[in-house]
């Protein structure tokens, strides 16, 4: 694991996309739910700090792969982020208001595709190729 | 096992026996899937038809008959947390008003469709950094996000002219490639 400080977020198997022999993420990938206006991802700092490993975060999903994104890139774009700790003590919610501070129902287009292009795989989709 | 008698060639005289299993099944299978695309395409050019639009033949883009039906098909079969994040599975209203959106756009090249965990569908156009994205949300609101030649924005589609908006910026974004 890094010392910078980076949160996870799950990415199912149909989450990427093969263009002209390049693998890249789909920016569909990065939304928040319908829920809590919120993007669900797990701080990888708390993860290390309680001894786990990476897999933790895909839970009973293990045909995903995991990402990471710098909250460097999420203070960039404007977005919001807080350890909340549930319904775990790393979870992390990624949010984004809008000038009065009312959380915003989605992230715009253009958020999620750099949120897709910042994104690192820490472990990847099970027998996907490689992203550029 | 039911064994069926094949002939190859005019002539009939070159037969061979075979085992239909190995053969039937896959035929009942594809023709399974045909029936079951056909269905969305149908409904697609019903779509077309139902937004007052009169195609010449050949005017309908082909990933419209091919690529769209396959696609939403494969998004209709999202179940309730499909993206492990509490997804939601996409209404019968939001298929529609994407087929009736795609067909009033009618637009080539193909654009890339995808579900979102908010119940909506995406349609995006992009070259590089550049694109056009019309997300059919619940409640039939449609939006329209873009950044094509340092030109950013997002607004609402609610009239003709938000469309010519749409398709204007997607002229731009394909012809600068």
């Amino acid at each position: 694991m890094t010392s910078s400080r980076r949160v996870l977020r799950r990415i199912r198997p149909d989450g990427v996309i093969a263009e002209e022999g390049v693998v890249r993420l789909k920016s569909s990938e990065f939304s928040p739910s319908s829920l809590d206006r919120r993007m669900s991802t797990d701080a990888e700092w708390v993860l290390e700090d309680e001894g786990k490993p990476y897999a933790t975060c895909l839970g009973g999903y293990p045909t995903m792969g995991l990402v990471a994104i710098p909250v460097e890139v999420l203070s960039g774009l404007g977005l919001e982020y807080e350890v909340d700790a549930d319904p775990t003590p790393w979870h992390t919610s990624v949010w984004v208001e809008d000038a009065s501070g009312v959380t915003k129902k989605d992230f715009s287009r253009s958020t999620k595709r750099e949120l897709a292009k910042s994104a690192e795989w820490v472990l990847p989709i099970p027998d996907a190729s490689p992203l550029e | 096992m039911t064994m069926a008698l094949s002939f190859s060639g005019q002539c009939g005289g070159l037969a061979r026996w075979y085992d239909s299993t190995e053969i039937d099944e896959p035929i009942a299978k594809a023709q399974r899937s045909v029936v079951e695309a056909r269905t969305v395409a149908a409904a697609v050019l019903k779509a077309v038809a139902k937004a007052g639009l009169a195609f010449e033949v050949g005017q309908i883009p082909d990933w419209m008959t091919s690529y769209l039906p396959t696609r939403l098909g494969e998004l209709s079969q999202l179940a309730p947390d499909w993206d492990s994040y509490g997804g939601l599975a996409i209404s019968k209203d939001v298929f529609e008003s994407t087929l009736t959106l795609l067909a009033e756009l009618a637009v080539q090249p193909q654009p890339e469709i995808e579900a979102s965990p908010l119940g909506a569908v995406v349609a995006e156009w992009d070259s590089g950094d550049d694109f056009v994205a019309i997300t059919v949300r619940p409640s039939h609101v449609l939006d329209l996000e873009w950044h094509v030649q340092d030109d950013e924005g997002e607004q609402q589609i609610h009239t003709a002219n938000d469309m010519d908006r749409a398709r204007d910026l997607l002229g731009v974004l394909h012809t600068a490639t």
